[in-house]
């Protein structure tokens, strides 16, 4: 251990201000006190009448707890994430796997394929969704053209619509890092494994499953925690009943001007869910070598 | 090439003196106590085995490692926390390094460039390196489209250029087949003769270390075990250890004696006595080992002109071409390996595995080990 | 395995994965050109909606706004994003957990919760120092940066991670200090990581709705916000056609990028 290099002040001091200290912030205002003024809260600390006036509350912490609204949205945030990982898992792990097995040359073309999308832009790709699925767009058009449905379903500002797009856009981010695991999976352990006279199907089961574990849990987490505080998705294509952790920080804060109770929301997600689903990550991150991500 | 002319010159002053030299890695001792004068203009090998310490001593020298504990003196001078930019040495890498960004030529230009060599001198000296190397007519090409052995000698001359006091050599062949391997041997000894700058070499291959070095540091967990030129290490090994890691060796363990006439025996077992070269290192009635080269033992039938004779029975044989091993095995059990040379006249006398034969050796071939 | 039989799940799971990623941006291709005057909807070919955008003032200047601050931000990050990695991936330091740990919160959290607190740092500064630092490009580069430097700081670390360290010990043996060594040999060999970075952090920062909202304020409007204002709206041609232009665009730096990164090689592996 040597002192700090010169070199890593500027990102730590970086990251201390524009990182750290707004979090603390954030923690801090959820303590606070909203007022009738611009900024709309209260100084937590103020010299009024020759004393010191502290404005700290935990009431907005104890509503975003007590009140059905907020739990809901927890709850909901919770479902959604957890389904659009379950689903990027079943639908990205086949893709990484067939890419990885792909002959070499066409790997590359395969590979450049699916993060070319991830470049372009995530806002017009969810924007498309909503034409695709209207009831007179073309999914509805397909689906009527081959006789699956009589008339169109309503798919768009559903929960389902939700989730379909959640997937669409997050499923890059499970494919890249499962097929870096599956790509490395030395390929004599499978023909060991199959000159042992296993089966294709139980050398996956015995050998490529476990071997790709680690990452295929990180992939997930890629996917699901992000996929928490979403807020673009449900509010383009979700209706307002199912309102999510992003919805209700997102109105509490640009529509009812109310900043403690979206720090409280903020902060008790942070402690519910970003804070496991990140000490799970440092926990997967050790096994391997450490690197940052 | 900032520091002053006459450091090396000195005859008196080793090119690199090298006092107490300690390292650890996470606790683990890997540098312990080195010490060792390397003197100037010779072609010094550290030989050792993998884990041996051998190449974190070229790094201590290089500056690329600072030691825990002890002093590396170059060309007189302590340098032992200089940064590695700031020494006259130079490093001629396991891997190469060579700059995959840029040409041969200014791969090899680099090290002037860096301490601010004017142009025309430096494409004076860049054209002579190459000269040097041989590969006057690839200075425009990059690293990728060279052979493994153009690379190395690219990796040379960019070392040999900076004209430095003394050039380090990380294993420099590990990367070379092996026919390739021996022409850059001798190209490398060459080199250095031509040159007369203080090579040292680190290797695994005793080989290697034999045929190219001057001399030669036996290096085993962090020390050095024994520093001296080929033939004085192969004749005189001082311990089992060296014994066994350069060459093949028969060793017989005993107790060491020397009787007033100044005769000095080994005595394995009761009746069971090796005469020996006397030593002073040892005393009486010291445990330890005698080692005899396969090359000096011979076999054949009974005489009594060698000095030690045991008759035993012919195990194994493996034909080598150019020589046969024997391994005989002696009638106390113990096994016993013969170099016979094969020229015309051993091909006659040909032995059989079963064979009833006598195994000689003269006390002047038996060396002393102690523990 | 050594050529695994064409398994009929593979050839089927690839081209059905790969194509539910296109189908989007198929789908704002082809309706860019089409003469209706709602999007989805085909009634002829034209390009009067490529001709709607170009007299739009407001998207013009969003545009711009939103490509400067994209390049800003961009290279701020990449200056921070490889320092950090450089530290963090050459270097043992005390410290190297912490930097390493607040690198790791703009990547997982989710960027509603670090927008947010963005806003907190800027209403904070300004309501300490009265100074209005909360306006403007310069909350919007700052944040923007502070999101992208994680993201090249991984890239840098990964590249760095496949990088022998002889080469930078040998440009040091041959008598380049440190300053010199980074320029000469390890910014020439990052290169490529680099710049996929700094396209990385560019595509973040232009595509970004959630930070942007909280610390421009609808007067200073990036494209992003503006698109999705109006997507929230309704669907319309002028938005397929700018969406044409952007993949059009990212297409272009992409393969740009890709062709300029072949020529550097690692030779020996």
């Amino acid at each position: 251990m040597n002192r700090l290099p010169f070199a890593a002040l500027l990102p730590l001091g970086w990251l201390l201000a524009f990182v750290a200290l707004p979090v603390a912030l954030v923690l801090a205002l959820a303590f606070g006190e909203t007022a009738d003024r611009i900024p709309p809260i209260a100084p937590l600390l103020e010299f009024a009448h020759g004393h010191l006036v502290s404005h700290l509350t935990v009431a907005h912490l104890a509503d975003v707890v007590r009140d059905p609204l907020y739990r809901s949205a927890f709850g909901n945030a919770l479902v959604n994430a957890l389904g659009t990982t379950a689903l990027c898992l079943l639908i990205g792990f086949p893709v990484a796997y067939a890419i990885a097995l792909a002959p070499e040359r066409q790997r590359r073309v395969y590979l450049m394929l699916a993060i070319l999308p991830f470049w372009t832009s995530f806002l017009m790709r969810t924007y498309a969704w909503i034409g695709l699925l209207r009831d007179s767009g073309p999914v509805n058009r397909v689906l009527l053209a081959l006789g699956v449905v009589d008339h169109p379903v309503h798919i768009l500002y559903s929960p389902a619509a939700v989730l379909l797009v959640m997937v669409y856009s997050y499923v890059p981010f499970f494919i890249l890092p499962m097929y870096a695991v599956l790509e490395k999976l030395p390929r004599d352990l499978l023909e060991a494994a199959s000159d042992l006279g296993g089966r294709p199907g139980y050398v996956f089961r015995t050998v490529t499953l476990p071997l790709s574990l680690p990452g295929l849990l990180a992939g997930a987490l890629l996917v699901f925690v992000p996929a928490l505080g979403e807020y673009i998705i449900p509010d383009l294509v979700g209706n307002s009943d199912t309102i999510m952790l992003g919805g209700v920080l997102w109105s509490e804060f640009f529509e009812n001007r109310d900043w403690p109770t979206a720090a409280a929301i903020a902060g008790i997600a942070a402690a519910l869910l970003v804070v496991p689903a990140l000490l799970l990550r440092q926990h997967l991150a050790r096994d391997r070598t450490g690197t940052v991500t | 090439m900032e520091r002053p002319e006459t450091t090396t010159a000195q005859a008196n002053v080793p090119a690199v003196a090298i006092r107490e030299v300690s390292k650890r890695y996470a606790g683990t001792p890997v540098l312990d106590g080195v010490s060792l004068d390397i003197r100037a203009g010779e072609f010094l090998a550290l030989l050792g085995g993998s884990g041996c310490g051998k190449t974190t001593l070229l790094r201590c020298i290089a500056g690329l490692e600072i030691p825990d504990l002890g002093r590396i003196e170059i060309g007189g001078q302590d340098l032992t926390l200089a940064p590695a930019y700031a020494r006259p040495v130079n490093m001629m890498f396991q891997s190469y390094a060579l700059f995959p960004h840029l040409s041969v030529a200014d791969n090899i230009a680099y090290g002037l460039r860096a301490v601010g060599v004017p142009a025309a001198q430096r494409e004076r000296l860049v054209a002579w390196a190459l000269a040097l190397v041989r590969l006057d007519t690839l200075g425009h090409r990059r690293p990728a489209h060279l052979s493994g052995g153009q690379r190395q000698r690219v990796a040379l001359a960019r070392c040999l250029v900076k004209k430095p006091d003394v050039l380090l050599l990380d294993e420099p062949m590990a990367a070379l087949d092996r026919n390739l391997r021996e022409d850059m041997q001798r190209e490398l000894v060459r080199i250095q003769r031509e040159v007369g700058m203080t090579f040292v070499l680190v290797t695994h291959d005793q080989d290697e270390a034999m045929s190219m070095a001057d001399r030669i540091a036996v290096m085993a967990e962090g020390r050095i075990v024994q520093c001296g030129a080929p033939t004085e290490i192969y004749a005189r090994p001082a311990s089992r250890f060296v014994a066994r890691f350069l060459g093949r060796v028969n060793l017989f363990d005993g107790i060491y004696a020397v009787d007033a006439a100044g005769t000095a025996t080994l005595t394995m077992a009761p009746g069971r006595v090796l005469q020996v070269l006397p030593t002073s290192c040892i005393e009486t009635g010291a445990a330890c080992a005698g080692a005899v080269r396969p090359e000096h033992v011979t076999l054949g039938a009974a005489t009594a002109c060698r000095g030690n004779e045991f008759p035993g029975t012919v195990e194994d044989l493996a034909y080598f071409g150019d020589i046969t091993r024997v391994i005989v095995r002696l009638d106390d059990q113990s096994l016993v390996e013969a170099t016979r040379v094969n020229d015309t006249s051993n091909h006659e006398t040909g032995l059989a595995r079963g064979s009833r034969v006598n195994v000689a050796f003269a006390p002047d071939d038996v060396v002393v080990l102690g523990e | 395995m050594r050529r695994p039989r064409p398994a009929y799940w593979r050839i089927v799971s690839l081209y059905a994965g790969l194509s539910f990623l296109y189908v989007p941006i198929v789908w704002i291709v082809i309706y860019s050109f089409s003469g209706a005057t709602t999007a989805g909807v085909w009634r002829g070919f034209s390009l009067q909606w490529y001709w709607a955008l170009a007299d739009n003032d407001t998207l013009r200047i969003a545009t711009l706004r939103s490509l400067l601050l994209a390049a800003l931000a961009a290279t701020v990050a990449t200056a921070l994003g490889l320092a950090a990695g450089h530290a963090l991936s050459r270097r043992r330091f005390r410290g190297r957990y912490v930097l390493g740990g607040l690198l790791a919160i703009p990547l997982f959290v989710p960027e509603i919760l670090i927008g947010f607190a963005f806003l907190m740092l800027f209403v904070a500064i300004e309501g300490l120092t009265g100074l209005a630092v909360g306006k403007g490009l310069l909350p919007l580069v700052v944040g923007h940066a502070t999101l992208g430097m994680p993201v090249v700081a991984s890239v840098v670390v990964a590249r760095l991670a496949g990088l022998d360290p002889s080469y930078e010990e040998a440009a040091m043996d041959l008598g380049a200090r440190p300053l010199r060594v980074f320029l000469t040999v390890t910014l020439p060999l990052m290169a490529p990581a680099l710049a996929s970075g700094w396209l990385l952090a560019f595509t973040l920062s232009f595509d970004d709705v959630i930070t942007s909202s909280f610390v421009a304020g609808p007067s200073f409007a990036t494209l992003p916000m503006y698109i999705y204002s109006s997507v929230r709206v309704g669907v319309s041609p002028v938005i397929n056609v700018l969406g044409t232009l952007i993949i059009g665009g990212v297409a272009l730096l992409v393969t740009i990028a890709m062709l300029g990164s072949r020529g550097v090689a690692d030779p020996c592996p």
